[in-house]
């Protein structure tokens, strides 16, 4: 059989799956090629070939299949064949040769190593997702697909630096910050490129020019690549340089060997097709349905393996966000949703991933009808609670604020024992605040270079109630810092803050028709309250609002509506509420419902120091404030909340420590 | 005794001169119940003061004149708006009882002085100050009386039919109160027993709210007329301007008259009224 022959006793039958039948065509092949050559039947196959040979061309583009011109003449007769063969009983033999084939396009696949990586990688990603606390799996596995590719798919191309910087970086411990990299890994390039040269020159195996290349396109590439799959964003991201989110998701959600793989493959067979499209799908689900987010400014630092490989472990444990990969087939096969409403149903999927681990959080086991509960309290406490909005008060001008500074100008530059770092901060302490504050500083080294705590020898923290204090702290390394890069870090924690919030509703006697209500906000509106609550500018605001709705002033006692009240607490500084030690509303004598929790509470701290707003609770309340004169056409009550917390703030510097020019004398 | 002559001539010219009718018409003819004159209310200077600080007593002292053609009953001062979390103010309603309205005898009307005392408290937090916009609101019922003389024709195809012209719509100019007729409407239906309704338009044409318009009654010449609101819900004899979307009530009245000549005779009506003023102002708390 011709290998035309071959290629065409393939073909698709009209549920596009693949069957094969090259035995079975071969035997037949006499009688068949007789029938096709005489070009009986001719006007059947062409209109045969509407239907077949278009689900043959969708599948040829999609798997890469070559279809031999006049294929499809041929292909309907083969079909024909394939049908009268089966009525024969030939149907045993001709599994026996699909099987067959399947092996050997199995083989074939395998000896490609652009398949290998992208089943491999694929693979090693899924793994790495179950064995996320054991780095060492991903080293090595990463390791190994570097080292491959270098060898297989680019025939040693780079192999020499790939080998050099990986001795280098994983075997060495091998440091650096972007200025590093141009120190110690650019002459590993040389030496990788070197010795490349070399070895071409000795054994007349290519030229320089092929040497070169290989070396500083596949060798470097390879090894960013390696670093790349190691974690390098979600480290730099911890850092504080982030990327866009749907790029680093992106990143942290693609197997950087998968899709090496998928795009050095060459062969062209099922299975490779069917690698490829997987492939292809995955990483369109993950680019189209990640959404965007922020970004931030910048560092340029990078480290040692086990750092990044950690920070992406953490990246992965703290993303709680469920794979797009799965919230796409989840949307795909909802019964909830049409596929025109994919956004929909990928927000709300998002949502219920939220609450659902809200809830687990608390104990509540998933199945329970208490952890039902839970997540119906949750779905309102999000929906209420975090849309309240407060504002600043019109009447107070001087904010609370804090500026925490290392001063670089005043760094020694070496380390000199009993030298210390100073540490500036300036505090904008209007209301003349009894504060405590508390600082830690710490040294963190850069590639192998180890960390070293800070010591603040008893002047860690600082009491004061003065209006504008600025204070100075002198961070000693607890032991001895060794040349190289570090960075400093400064924490500040302010305790026995407070802050208080008030928010003026308008009460009336009876429910009011559309008239009166009008009329009597026409004079509420001269009094100029705000629609939300009002606050000082301080670290942190403590929102709420009470009312029959968030944007209605007035509250009518004898109606038939209920006056619910709902807070959050909104981070305003630059820093985090670390600690909300206690919250209260005071309701003037009325009272909550049900849950006390969104009356006051206490003792909450914030694990996400990202989260812009923290929502505390929302319930309903009964009763009548004392301030309200029901006498009056409508009377204004003015509630007030106390809120009090620590806040965080922290700052960092690069420090470079170069020899003491003491330790030279 | 020429000179002493001249002299007691001019004397008793004076004298004749001073006797003679005074000029007070301006009293005798002001016709105190025409316009839309209402309650009118002014703080007494520095009370309260500009800016008041903080944990401190204050007074409000408001003078109310009345300034209407009626006496006005059950006069209650009361201060709308003040936040008690920042003022407290002990009385925050001050009855006054009636206030007579202006008249031959009285063409000052009543006034009346009222004293709220206050105390203040504390700021918000850092708070500069804070401004309380508040309405002195005095609230009351009163009287109106509507009078007029209309022509009544039942003969409406005669040329001549006698000593008076049909005027079909008239407007007025008020009648003393806040609330006043600002037109009527005459319509005569001849035939076997002849009538006559008229429709009396009712604004609120003074500074303040009406809430309420109530009929009391009316006649014309001796008959009485029965009267009710147009488009008025459950009481057809109070018309609610706090509850309607209408900015005038329409009282419809209607009688059988005389057939006969034209005549002229007298269109009574009284109305019973409550309204409110209020006076917009505002305490400055300051740190």
């Amino acid at each position: 059989m011709s290998k035309k022959e071959e290629g065409l006793s393939r073909f698709f039958n009209r549920k596009g799956q693949v069957q094969v039948a090259a035995v079975a065509a071969e035997r037949a092949a006499a009688s068949r090629g007789a029938a096709a050559s005489k070009g009986a039947g001719s006007s059947g196959a062409a209109s045969g070939s509407g239907g077949v040979g278009k689900l043959a061309s969708d599948a040829k583009s999609m798997f890469g299949q070559v279809m031999p011109s006049g294929g499809q003449k041929e292909k309907t007769n083969e079909k024909k064949d394939s049908e009268s063969k089966k009525s024969r009983g030939w149907v045993s033999t001709a599994g026996v040769a699909a099987s067959k084939r399947t092996v050997k396009e199995g083989v074939d696949a395998v000896k490609d190593p652009g398949f290998v990586l992208l089943v491999g990688g694929g693979l090693a990603f899924i793994v790495q997702m179950i064995l996320v606390n054991v780095p060492v799996f991903y080293i090595v596995v990463s390791s190994f697909f570097m080292l491959y590719a270098a060898s297989e798919l680019f025939e040693k191309k780079g192999l020499v630096t790939v080998i050099a910087g990986w001795v280098w970086y994983i075997g060495l411990g091998g440091m650096a910050d972007i200025g590093g990299l141009t120190k110690a890994f650019l002459p590993i390039v040389m030496v990788g490129l070197l010795i490349h040269v070399l070895i071409n020159k000795v054994g007349k195996r290519g030229s320089i020019g092929e040497a070169v290349t290989g070396e500083l396109l596949f060798g470097v590439g390879l090894f960013l690549l390696f670093i790349l799959d190691l974690g390098i964003v979600p480290y730099l991201s911890s850092l504080g340089f982030a990327l866009p989110d749907i790029t680093e998701r992106a990143l942290q959600l693609i197997p950087v060997w998968g899709l090496l793989g998928l795009m050095t493959t060459k062969k062209k067979n099922f299975f490779i097709g069917a690698a490829k499209f997987v492939g292809i799908a995955y990483i369109m689900i993950i680019v189209i349905f990640s959404s965007p987010d922020l970004f931030a400014d910048t560092t340029d630092t990078i480290t040692g393996a086990d750092k990044l490989v950690g920070a992406k472990r953490d990246a992965l444990k703290a993303d709680t966000r469920e794979n797009p990969a799965i919230t796409f087939s989840y949307c795909l096969f909802s019964k909830e949703y049409k596929i025109t409403q994919m956004s929909a149903c990928q927000q709300k999927r998002a949502i219920e991933q939220q609450f659902s681990s809200a809830c687990l959080t608390q104990g509540f086991e998933k199945g329970t009808p208490e952890y039902d509960g839970c997540i119906q309290e949750e779905e309102r406490l999000a929906r209420e609670g975090a849309s309240v909005k407060g504002n600043k008060d019109k009447y107070i001008r001087e904010a609370t604020r804090a500026t925490l500074k290392i001063n670089k100008d005043d760094l020694l530059g070496h380390y000199d024992e009993g030298v210390p770092f100073p540490v500036e901060l300036k505090v904008e302490n209007p209301r003349e605040m009894a504060l405590k504050v508390e600082i830690t500083c710490k040294f963190i080294g850069k590639g192998s270079l180890k960390d070293v705590d800070g010591d603040l020898q008893g002047h860690g923290s600082a009491e004061f109630s003065d209006k504008n204090p600025e204070l100075s702290f002198h961070c000693y390394p607890a032991s001895k810092m060794e040349e190289g890069t570090y960075e400093m870090q400064v924490n500040a924690t302010f305790s026995q803050l407070e802050t208080k919030s008030h928010i003026t509703r308008i009460f009336v006697r009876d429910e009011l028709n559309t008239k009166q209500k009008k009329d009597v906000l026409k004079d509420v509106k001269q009094q100029g309250h705000s629609i939300t609550s009002t606050a000082s500018q301080d670290f942190a605001r403590f929102n709420f609002y009470i009312g029959h709705t968030k944007t209605d002033p007035l509250i009518e006692m004898n109606g038939r509506k209920l006056i619910t009240m709902a807070s959050n607490v909104e981070n305003l500084g630059k820093g985090h509420v670390s600690l909300i030690n206690s919250y209260s509303i005071d309701l003037k004598g009325m009272s909550v419902a049900k849950s006390q929790r969104c009356r006051a509470g206490g003792n909450i701290k914030i694990q996400n120091s990202k989260k812009k707003k923290h929502v505390l609770g929302i319930c309903t309340l009964d009763g009548q404030p004392y301030d309200y004169f029901s006498d009056l056409p409508w009377s204004p009550v003015v509630f007030e909340a106390t809120l009090q917390y620590e806040y965080a703030l922290s700052t960092k510097e690069t420090v470079k420590i170069a020899k003491s020019p003491y330790d030279e004398t | 005794m020429k000179r002493k002559l001249i002299l007691l001539i001019l004397v008793f010219s004076l004298v004749l001169v001073g006797c003679g009718p005074q000029d007070s018409t301006k009293a005798i003819t002001q016709n105190f119940k025409l316009g839309y004159n209402s309650v009118d209310l002014t703080l007494q200077p520095n009370t309260p003061p500009k800016n008041l600080y903080q944990k401190s007593d204050f007074k409000i002292i408001a003078k109310v004149e009345n300034k209407a053609a009626y006496d006005l009953n059950n006069v209650k001062v009361t201060l709308v708006g003040i936040v008690p979390h920042y003022f407290d103010i002990f009385q925050k309603t001050i009855p006054l009882g009636t206030l007579v309205g202006r008249s031959v005898t009285n063409p000052q009307g009543d006034i009346r002085y009222v004293e709220f005392d206050g105390t203040t408290k504390e700021l918000f937090l850092n708070s500069e100050k804070f401004d309380n916009v508040y309405f002195i609101r005095t609230s009351f019922d009163s009287n109106l009386e509507f009078s007029d003389v209309v022509c009544l024709n039942t003969q409406l195809f005669e040329m001549d039919s006698g000593g008076c012209t049909l005027t079909p719509r008239k407007s007025y100019k008020g009648q003393g109160a806040p609330v006043g007729v600002v037109s009527s409407e005459t319509i005569i239906s001849p035939g076997l027993s002849p009538s006559a309704e008229f429709r009396l338009k009712i604004q609120n044409k003074g500074r303040g709210k009406a809430k309420t318009v109530t009929f009391k009654n009316a006649k014309l010449g001796n008959d009485v007329l029965t009267c009710e609101f147009e488009g008025a819900l459950g009481n057809k004899l109070t018309f609610d301007f706090s509850k309607s979307k209408k900015k005038e009530a329409l009282l419809k009245c209607k009688t059988l008259i005389a057939d006969g000549a034209s005549y002229a005779t007298s269109l009574l009506a009284n109305f019973v009224y409550t309204y409110e003023y209020s006076y917009k102002t505002k305490l400055m708390l300051m740190k």
